[in-house]
């Protein structure tokens, strides 16, 4: 600092240090005759012959400046030292930790530094710490990345450490040094830790500081990365998955870049994404077909820009499970009608959605459709709720809620809130209040009041510039998220709807994906959905979408796509009576999370429970399982060492048979490290503060040493260090007499 | 003449209905308006004082008494407002149904059979009736074979579900155009074969002919030699024409019209 010449010694000195008075043993009574000396010169000064006319102001000046000069010379002859405790040199340890995480091999500046981050952490230790450290304490070497172990030099580190445990790291060496005499911690990384969770800095604290010195770019101009990509793990064959990816960039101007997703080598999806020079964050949602039953390893990539300059964070690796099991919609419809043949068409050949219709013709007849023997829904919705629950999606067309019994009724709630599934209601003149569902359990369910108050609410829709629109909501709903080729219009140039089903209020949980923008601008809830128990339900208030197939040009998909894709989604949330997930904590343990219920899904306890995981290197484990958080609810873990994918299957066993099922999962991947290229200040400032340590460049490195000759921690001896003979002393008494002198002058009383 | 004609046609036949709004919460079919070749007797002809265009035979009776019974006899929520429209039509796929009768001396331009290829790849579905013999279904075949190059048509049996998706149908029934059905002859009801396009060969013998997409679906029918729509539009024509042959037709057609909304 440029003050230290001035006072001698470095401001820990003073901030650990306390001032003390040596030439006496009461320095008080030496205080009080400076005193009194002061104020015998400053009655002179204010009484004397050559002040009396002078202001009562200008002598009161001339006074207060011969009375802080005759207190200084007092302080002075009281000998004033301080009183500190210097670790003793030679008889301390410190711990010089050194990053070795893949991180550390990116450029430790520009783009035109050929330096690698590493590279500066060895000059850092060679020309500034080691010089200088080795004269206050014994160093120890260290190098960490998801791990820490001891060095004797650093020429042969490498920066290949696929993560960072940089707070775990340091807290192992901290507890490392307990019967040993630690003065203080340096640690030397890009604070690129991905591991550490908040509480883990309460291990810090034992005493010692530690010192962070941050190595690698504050800013990265021009950076282009993939920073998040949230997706489903696992999903049915055939169907759209949708990922919402996150970018992050420092771009300088308006740009754009193309996300792709690939599943190998195959090209999924492509989709051209603005970024802004305004909004570092930038969030966009791809779809793309999940293919056949199977994993894919899917690479999401940003295209780098020109200024790009660390290409491996442009790419996220994410595991999808593909399982070839179908879901099961079923569609009741009172009246035939044209939406009912089109929709059942949309989903022909559908290799994910196995529809089951069934269709009130006549009074007295019924027209079923997909069902697999003559019995099946002979009375409509089935009668036991064993088979009502075997259906993932319900979907009620023009039906009278007449239709059904009681009993169904109930059933039919509990289907969405219990077992998971999702109900989508269409238009019909027999839908909602129209058809006396607003005094039913499911009524709880939907996402808007209805009530039939206001006579029906079913009308034909003629205004041929009445065109749907999504919300906000609906831009980036999976609900509404299918895939149009390049048309950005998809939903502006389908063709108008026919009818109209005028809902009622939406409830505070009900969101809004489409609405009907009429001709005079009146937009009119079209979609709406909302998540309810542990499933979703749906309000279609229309049922003239057929017109989308019927015209568009025959190579249109919209209409197909659209019906594919909401109740695919909508098919998503429902739960398997029997299933497992898989998940990693923190501590790099595989958590197989079990649950078993019946057909009606009701919880129920296990027989037996078999797990086998196999790890990337072909090993074989068997998993013990304990009770979980409820009935039919088990939790196994297995202690993952080595990264990639694991295969989990689990066979289980209760009183309705045995079921095996497999999953996978990615442990341990490398793209973590290069998420944040940029250095994390904020991170390393973190650790110094929580443990009384300093952040530093590495330019100041060099004045570690002498820092740590304060250092709180370590065998310590107490010393005195003279005050008196400070240089800012003596100058501010020549400075008090230059202005007496000044002043005076300036008054003509010299 | 053909200009007398038409404007006699055009002075009998309702209002053009396009002109106004659809109620598209409604079921309606529309009848195909084609040109036909030949003069009078075969693009044209006159019966029950007024000329009649081969596209229009039966039209909008037919329609109309269909409509109501379909309406009374299942819960098809159904249009009886009559409509028309040429293959052409800007607004075809509003009608996922079109009915054609008459078709043994249709004409048609390459407009009308890219048309009619559109609104069928789409799921729109074709039901052509009334004609009679070897030549006039050799006629509509022709249009066809243009239509759907890559088709073939099938006889459609009765154990298709077409014939039980509401009734029961275990065999297809010929329905004579009232003024060719007496109330005296039961077991002869084929029309006969001066009233039809030479050479006629068999006329005796009804059948279902379709063309299927790739699903196995019907999307074209044909009712050969038989009248369907006639069984429709006179129904009130005696007691016995309805018991004997409205009450077929109205079977079969409601059979149609429901096979139609679920496949």
């Amino acid at each position: 600092m440029w003050f230290e010449p001035l006072v001698k010694y470095p401001p820990q000195a003073f901030e650990n240090g306390e001032v003390v008075f040596t030439n006496v043993v009461q320095p008080v009574w030496w205080l009080v005759a400076a005193l009194v000396v002061a104020l015998l010169v400053a009655a002179s000064a204010l009484l004397g012959l050559n002040m009396r006319t002078l202001s009562p102001g200008r002598r009161g000046t001339v006074a207060l400046l011969q009375i802080a000069f005759v207190v200084g010379i007092g302080v002075l002859l009281a000998g004033p030292a301080l009183e500190i405790a210097m670790i003793r040199p030679g008889a301390n340890v410190v711990a010089v930790m050194v990053d070795t995480s893949l991180s550390m091999g990116f450029p430790a500046g520009t783009r035109e530094s050929r330096q690698s981050r590493l590279d500066v952490a060895r000059v850092v230790i060679a020309d500034r710490l080691g010089p200088t450290l080795g004269e206050v304490a014994d160093v120890v070497l260290f190098g960490f990345d998801e791990s820490v172990s001891r060095r004797d030099t650093f020429d042969d580190m490498q920066a290949t450490g696929e993560q960072t445990r940089l707070v775990e790291a340091t807290a192992n060496v901290l507890s490392g040094f307990q019967r040993e005499p630690l003065a203080a911690v340096i640690v030397l990384s890009d604070g690129a830790d991905n591991v550490t969770l908040a509480q883990e800095f309460a291990e810090l604290a034992t005493g010692v500081p530690v010192h962070t010195i941050g190595i690698g770019p504050l800013e990265v101009p021009g950076e282009v990365r993939l920073a998040k990509v949230t997706m489903p793990a696992d999903t049915t064959a055939g169907s759209q998955v949708t990922a919402q990816v996150q970018i992050e960039h420092s771009s300088v101007a308006d740009g754009r870049a193309m996300l792709r997703v690939r599943d190998g080598e195959r090209l999924l999806a492509a989709l051209p994404v603005e970024l802004p020079k305004d909004a570092s964050t930038v969030r966009a949602e791809i779809s793309f077909d999940s293919g056949a039953g199977g994993i894919r390893e899917l690479s999401f990539d940003i295209e780098p820009s020109a200024d790009d300059q660390l290409e491996p964070n442009n790419h996220i690796q994410r595991l999808l499970t593909v399982s070839e099991r179908r879901r099961r919609v079923l569609y009741l419809e009172g009246e035939p009608r044209w939406e009912y043949k089109y929709l059942r068409r949309a989903l022909a050949r559908d290799d994910v959605l196995k529809l089951v219709s069934w269709l009130r013709t006549t009074e007295r007849k019924t027209y079923r459709q997909g069902v697999a023997d003559a019995d099946d829904l002979v009375d409509g919705l089935p009668a036991d709720r064993e088979t009502l629950y075997g259906f993932d999606v319900i979907v009620l067309g023009s039906l009278a809620a007449t239709e059904l019994t009681e009993q169904q009724h109930a059933w039919l709630e509990s289907f969405v809130a219990q077992r998971g599934g999702s109900v989508l209601v269409l238009a019909g003149r027999d839908a909602l209040a129209d058809g006396g569902w607003d005094v039913q359990p499911l009524a709880d369910a939907l996402p808007v009041v209805i009530s039939r108050e206001s006579g029906p609410t079913y009308e034909a829709v003629t205004d041929p510039r009445a065109l749907v629109q999504p919300t906000a909501a609906g831009l980036v709903s999976a609900l509404t998220q299918f895939p149009h080729g390049d048309d950005p219009d998809v939903w502006g140039s389908l063709p108008p709807l026919g009818d109209l089903q005028r809902l009622g209020e939406a409830k505070p949980a009900a969101t809004t994906l489409l609405e009907l923008l009429t001709g005079d601008n009146e937009r009119i809830p079209l979609l709406v959905t909302q998540p309810y128990g542990l499933g979703t339900t749906a309000v279609l208030a229309t049922a003239t979408t057929w017109r989308w197939q019927m015209r568009t040009p025959p190579d249109d998909p919209r209409h197909r796509m659209f019906w594919r894709h909401l109740l695919r989604q909508l098919a998503e949330t429902a739960q398997r009576p029997r299933d497992f997930q898989v998940g990693t904590s923190t501590a790099g343990e595989l958590m197989v999370h079990v649950s078993t219920n019946d057909a009606t899904f009701e919880p129920t306890d296990l027989l037996q429970v078999n797990a086998r995981i196999t790890a990337p290197d072909n090993s074989e484990t068997t998993v013990a399982f304990a009770g979980g958080d409820g009935p039919g609810r088990l939790v196994g873990k297995h202690a993952a060492t080595v990264p990639g994918v694991y295969r989990v299957d689990v066979e289980l066993t209760d009183e309705g048979g045995v079921e095996t099922m497999t999953r996978f999962v990615r442990v341990g991947s490398t793209d973590v490290e290069y998420q944040n290229p940029e250095q994390n200040v904020a991170l390393l400032e973190r650790v110094a503060d929580a443990t009384g340590g300093r952040y530093w460049t590495p330019g100041q490195a060099s004045d570690i040493a002498e820092h740590l000759r304060f250092s709180s921690s370590g065998i310590r001896t107490i010393r005195l260090l003279s005050l008196w003979d400070m240089p800012i002393v003596f100058i501010g008494l020549l400075a008090l007499k230059f202005c007496e002198w000044l002043l005076r002058r300036r008054w003509g009383r010299i | 003449m053909r200009s007398v004609s038409m404007l006699l046609l055009s002075m009998a036949l309702p209002a053009f209905a396009g002109d106004a709004p659809l109620d598209l919460t409604e079921f309606r079919v529309a009848r195909v308006e084609y040109d036909s070749v030949g003069g009078w007797g075969q693009a044209y002809y006159g019966f029950e004082g007024r000329v009649w265009d081969r596209w229009e035979t039966d039209y909008p009776q037919a329609e109309q008494n269909f409509g109501r019974r379909l309406a009374e006899l299942t819960r098809i929520v159904t249009s009886t407002r009559p409509e028309r429209r040429r293959l052409t039509a800007t607004d075809l796929g509003d009608f996922p149904l079109l009915f054609m009768s008459d078709v043994g001396y249709m004409d048609y331009t390459p407009e009308e059979v890219r048309g009619l290829r559109d609104y069928l790849a789409n799921g729109g579905f074709l039901w052509a009736d009334d004609f009679w013999g070897q030549a006039e279904w050799a006629s509509f075949e022709r249009f066809l074979r243009n239509v759907l190059p890559d088709g073939q048509w099938r006889v459609v049996g009765t154990d298709h579900p077409v014939f039980n998706t509401v009734f029961e149908i275990e065999e297809m029934p010929q329905i004579p155009a009232s003024s060719f059905a007496s109330p005296y002859y039961e077991g002869y009801t084929a029309e006969p074969r001066g009233a039809h396009r030479q050479p006629t060969g068999s006329l005796e013998t009804p059948t279902m002919r379709g063309y299927f997409d790739d699903e196995g679906r019907l999307m074209v029918i044909g009712t050969h030699n038989t009248d369907i729509a006639d069984g429709w539009e006179r129904e009130a024509y005696g007691q016995w024409y309805f018991e004997r042959f409205s009450t077929k037709s109205y079977r079969l057609g409601v059979n149609v019209i429901v096979y139609v909304l679920t496949h």
